[in-house]
């Protein structure tokens, strides 16, 4: 039975190779962005590296404080962080550090960037870098305020191809001696991405020591003890215990702890201006990502359906005589949709040349730095969900009219 | 085998209605040769199609070996049409993407069946009809003749015990004709019921009985010698 219908299926394509080629473009075009945007989305919400395989992580990574009148809404600072994150029940190790920000230096009269970030010590503990040759700093090189480093692989590459470890490379004119040298990050893990690491305490201005809101991220490693929710409102607690001073502008305090990227975005594109917006937007992000797919989908099945319906009348002829010889109209609808299936699936193999062309261009486009897109089983069952669907989608209608019609009609032809 | 009590088809649109069949009574024996005769627009096409469980009466009651086919749902018609009808269309309506051993197993991929026995009941089906060294052309590069064979082929592929062919020689010349006809008095010999319906008389006077229609009304029946 299937291997007639793949059969008949392959047949009606050869039959009108215009027609054929219309439906296949739309289909891998359509599949192609798609799958494009699913590798994209992966690489931001589960990054390989660092935090690869490290489910109990979450995140600190907004902080709002508000008076009368006054609300300021931002990343937390670091006092804020050193209040609420010690001794958290349920959280086996934590980090705090800056975001990262563009660090100068010069080489043979260049200007160059780097990306950096300064940490405590447990960040190399929290997040599983992968050390290519050195170290991480200790918790006595930020006792010590020691101007170390850690790179990763590009840097080393552009700027001590001969060897890194011992050399110097000043950054916004701070010394720093190279200590270790880390595999690239991608760019895409907001988490942990930066092309240079040093000590939280080599900061030329100490005064984020006393800044409830500033540049830091706190990320924290839940032990499982206890469920996220209530480390989450242990946070929300401690935030609320806290006097804030200075000149009574602000009264209040909160920080926010996401479990995801997924839904600190979220958090970030649909949170309130109201304060003390904890709402967690994870799932209307997801819908939302869900309903674009959809939409973006449903205009060339929408086009595959007008299609469909034309191939599948022209085949009257051919349907009438199957429900002559017994095919029920399941099996008829069933046997279109594997058949549109079969157009899909080629589509499908199309569209995933297409999607490699296009994630190489994204890699070497220099967009984002250091990301490296590819297939893994989660893009490649999203892939396949998708195929399903878009099959369905622009199948379901030809074949189910189709069937409704009476075996006389389709056998005269009837259109 | 089959009776048909009080047949009526109207169609209707949303100005004309049109009676195509009206009061037909007809009984058919297991292993008989009906032949079903008028001018065009009779009604001969309609009442095959109503007999073959292709279209529905408009009133009246069909019987199918004991079974009152009135309330059957569409899954059991598909059942029966495929366990023990065959048909026979003027214009063979062969898929022309398929090859012919693909076009004869047709039938056959509506039953639990396996699909090495399918080809061989396939492939035999074609052989009984002479075009065993056909079976990997495609219908285009077949005769008319050929054609109806392989139409021949695929109706009795399932073995049905009726057979219900329409106008099988319309398309066909005369030489062509008369051995279709050959292999359908064959089939009625072998035990097959077999209904046609034609305009030549020169079919009719094969069979054993004849049902002329005129205006979708009987107006003769004979048995023929």
């Amino acid at each position: 039975m299937i291997r007639n219908t793949v059969k008949t299926a392959l047949a009606i394509l050869r039959r009108n190779p215009f027609f054929t080629g219309v439906s296949l473009f739309a289909i891998s075009f359509t599949l192609a962005v798609l799958m494009t945007a699913v590798s994209l989305l992966d690489g931001l919400f589960n990054p390989a590296g660092p935090r690869q395989g490290n489910h109990g992580l979450a995140m600190i990574g907004y902080a709002e404080m508000w008076g009368e009148g006054n609300h300021w809404n931002g990343n937390p600072g670091y006092r804020l962080l050193r209040e609420i994150v010690p001794d958290l029940p349920g959280v086996s190790q934590s980090t705090l550090y800056t975001d990262d920000g563009k660090a100068i230096t010069w080489q043979e009269g260049a200007r160059l960037e780097r990306a950096l970030k300064h940490t405590d010590e447990s960040f190399w503990q929290v997040l599983n870098f992968e050390f290519l040759e050195g170290r991480p700093y200790t918790a006595e090189d930020l006792e010590r305020a020691e101007p170390v480093l850690v790179i990763n692989e590009s840097t080393r590459d552009l700027l001590f191809p001969d060897g890194a470890l011992g050399r110097v490379l000043e950054l916004d004119n701070v010394h720093f001696r190279v200590i270790g040298v880390v595999r690239d990050v991608s760019q895409m893990d907001r988490w942990s991405y930066a092309e240079a690491w040093a000590p939280l305490t080599t900061l030329k201005d100490a005064s984020y020591k006393d800044n409830w809101m500033g540049s830091f991220r706190g990320v924290i490693q839940l032990d499982g003890s206890l469920p996220f929710e209530a480390v989450r409102q242990e946070l929300y607690r401690r935030c609320g215990e806290i006097e804030i001073g200075g000149d009574g502008s602000y009264q209040q305090i909160l920080a926010t702890v996401f479990s995801s990227e997924l839904e600190r975005m979220a958090h970030e594109m649909f949170r309130t201006n109201e304060p003390g917006d904890t709402n967690s937007y994870g799932a209307r992000l997801s819908s939302v990502l869900l309903g674009a797919a959809l939409l973006f989908m449903a205009l060339p099945a929408l086009n595959l359906v007008n299609l469909n319906l034309s191939r599948v009348l022209e085949r009257g002829s051919e349907i009438g005589v199957r429900r002559a010889f017994g095919a029920t109209s399941g099996v008829l609808i069933l046997q279109l949709l594997v058949e549109n299936l079969v157009l899909v699936v080629i589509g499908a193999l199309i569209a995933v040349g297409g999607h490699a062309l296009l994630l190489r261009i994204i890699e070497n486009s220099g967009l984002l730095a250091y990301i490296e897109l590819g297939w893994n089983g989660r893009v490649f069952g999203i892939a396949l969900a998708m195929v399903l669907v878009f099959s369905v989608l622009s199948g379901i209608l030809p074949a189910w009219r189709i069937s409704r019609l009476h075996p006389v009609q389709t056998l005269k032809g009837v259109r | 085998m089959l009776t048909l009590e009080g047949i009526e088809k109207v169609y209707r649109t949303d100005r004309i209605e049109t009676q195509a069949l009206e009061g037909i009574d007809l009984e058919v024996r297991a292993g008989e040769f009906l032949s079903i005769m008028g001018p065009s627009g009779s009604g001969k096409s309609t009442l095959l199609n109503i007999i073959g469980l292709l279209d529905a009466p408009s009133a009246g009651r069909i019987t199918f070996d004991g079974v009152d086919l009135q309330d059957i749902r569409d899954r059991e018609r598909a059942r029966l049409r495929n366990r023990r009808i065959g048909f026979i269309f003027q214009s063979f309506h062969l898929v022309p993407d398929l090859s012919v051993l693909d076009n004869v197993e047709i039938p056959l991929l509506y039953r639990k069946m396996g699909g090495r026995a399918r080809r061989e009941a396939a492939a035999a089906a074609l052989e009984s009809v002479g075009l065993g060294g056909r079976m990997r052309h495609f219908p285009g590069q077949l005769s008319g003749g050929q054609q109806q064979r392989v139409a021949i082929a695929r109706a009795i592929v399932g073995e049905p015990a009726l057979l219900l062919a329409d106008e099988p020689t319309g398309n066909l010349d005369s030489v062509m004709g008369a051995e279709i006809m050959e292999i359908l008095l064959g089939l009625n010999r072998a035990g097959t019921t077999v209904i046609m319906v034609t305009h030549d008389q020169k079919m009719t006077d094969r069979a054993q009985r004849c049902l002329r229609l005129h205006d979708g009304r009987p107006v003769h029946q004979e048995v023929m010698a």
